[in-house]
């Protein structure tokens, strides 16, 4: 239900990154997102799309990985799997299990075009690059 | 091709508010909790009981979350403590900086106990830490007992379960020793009441728990 804010949240911590004027070479923001982190993939992509439309950063596109939710058994200390609470350890059956792995939702890196590469930046509208309302 | 390395939490913001908030409230030895759970499971009643119940015990302020209206921040007025009314205006949860904000209009000299009332929503509220000592969750026997199983997020992230509208259980297929062992498996650790806020059911322990941890907070 949040995507749009995130989405706001992953360019912002691009721009604080990347500098305006290197805008137009980003390619592909990395996310890491956690099966637990309450977010829906295809509304953030959808989301992050609609944001950047139109400005320096259009050409980005985000690259999610996902990351699968994990928990480790208090007793026996085993790590496994698991997409749902309430399985128990799968070693000993404890039911104290705490979750591990699952919730990240973090920027990892952004993908730049080299000038080598021949690219050049867009041209846009002057009207296309002011600021993005929130 | 080349790459930037950024590796930074996307929340990392909301975190940074929430870690002052909580920094804040702790110095000035106040014990605040986040109530969440799904619109209509009763945390509006519920505080309303439990403000009546301390009866001035802990001074108690309240930080109301709405997607519109401040229809809630009305019933809490009522009662006397301070109130501040947040309107998210179609956000589907409070954050950090919001409630910060708030706080600006609430007298914490005169607070041992702060409630934050989240918006009606068991699932987003979860990923929003606001700055809290705790998160109570709040779940009406109505809502079914499968509820912790499908929204796990919410009961992991909770210290504290109250399962409210007890006295609805004859007329309703829920079985609260179900929800127990459902939320348990959740999360072990859940400290579970069960309330009704039309009994009074269960009220003063809840209360009194709220005041024994405030007034802790307070003389610590």
């Amino acid at each position: 239900m949040h995507e749009l804010g995130v989405a706001h949240e992953i360019l912002s911590l691009v721009q604080q990154h990347v500098p305006p004027a290197d805008a137009w070479r980003v390619t592909a923001v990395r996310v890491r997102v956690g099966d637990l982190a309450g977010i829906v993939v295809s509304s953030l992509d959808f989301c992050f799309g609609a944001i950047v439309a139109g400005t320096p950063w259009e050409r980005a596109r985000l690259v999610v990985e996902r990351v699968p939710a994990q928990a480790a058994c208090l007793d026996c200390v085993t790590v496994f799997p698991t997409d749902a609470p309430g399985a128990g350890c799968p070693n000993c059956g404890s039911a104290r299990v705490h979750m591990t792995a699952g919730r990240e939702l973090h920027v990892d890196a952004v993908d730049l075009l080299d000038e080598a590469e021949g690219a050049s930046p867009p041209a846009l509208a002057d009207t296309a690059q002011e600021a993005v309302p929130v | 091709m080349s790459v930037v390395t950024i590796e930074r939490k996307v929340l990392e913001k909301n975190d940074q508010l929430a870690a002052e908030n909580r920094d804040a409230l702790t110095r000035l030895g106040i014990f605040t909790i986040n109530m969440v759970s799904s619109p209509g499971a009763g945390k509006t009643t519920l505080l309303e009981r439990t403000i009546a119940a301390l009866n001035g015990r802990v001074r108690v302020s309240v930080v109301e979350g709405d997607v519109q209206t401040d229809l809630d921040a009305q019933r809490v007025a009522r009662y006397g403590v301070p109130v501040v009314q947040i309107v998210t205006n179609g956000g589907c949860h409070l954050e950090a900086r919001l409630v910060r904000d708030a706080l600006e209009q609430i007298d914490l000299t005169a607070t041992d106990l702060l409630v934050i009332e989240n918006v009606g929503n068991l699932v987003c509220p979860a990923n929003f830490d606001l700055g809290e000592d705790l998160k109570v969750v709040v779940l009406s026997v109505t809502e079914g007992d499968d509820k912790p199983l499908k929204y796990p997020a919410m009961f992991q992230r909770a210290s504290v379960l109250v399962i409210n509208k007890v006295d609805l259980v004859p007329y309703v297929d829920s079985d609260v020793s179900v929800i127990r062992r459902n939320a348990r498996l959740a999360n072990p650790d859940l400290q579970i009441f069960e309330t009704s806020c039309r009994t009074g059911e269960g009220i003063a322990e809840w209360a009194g728990w709220l005041a024994v941890q405030a007034e802790r907070r307070r003389a610590s």
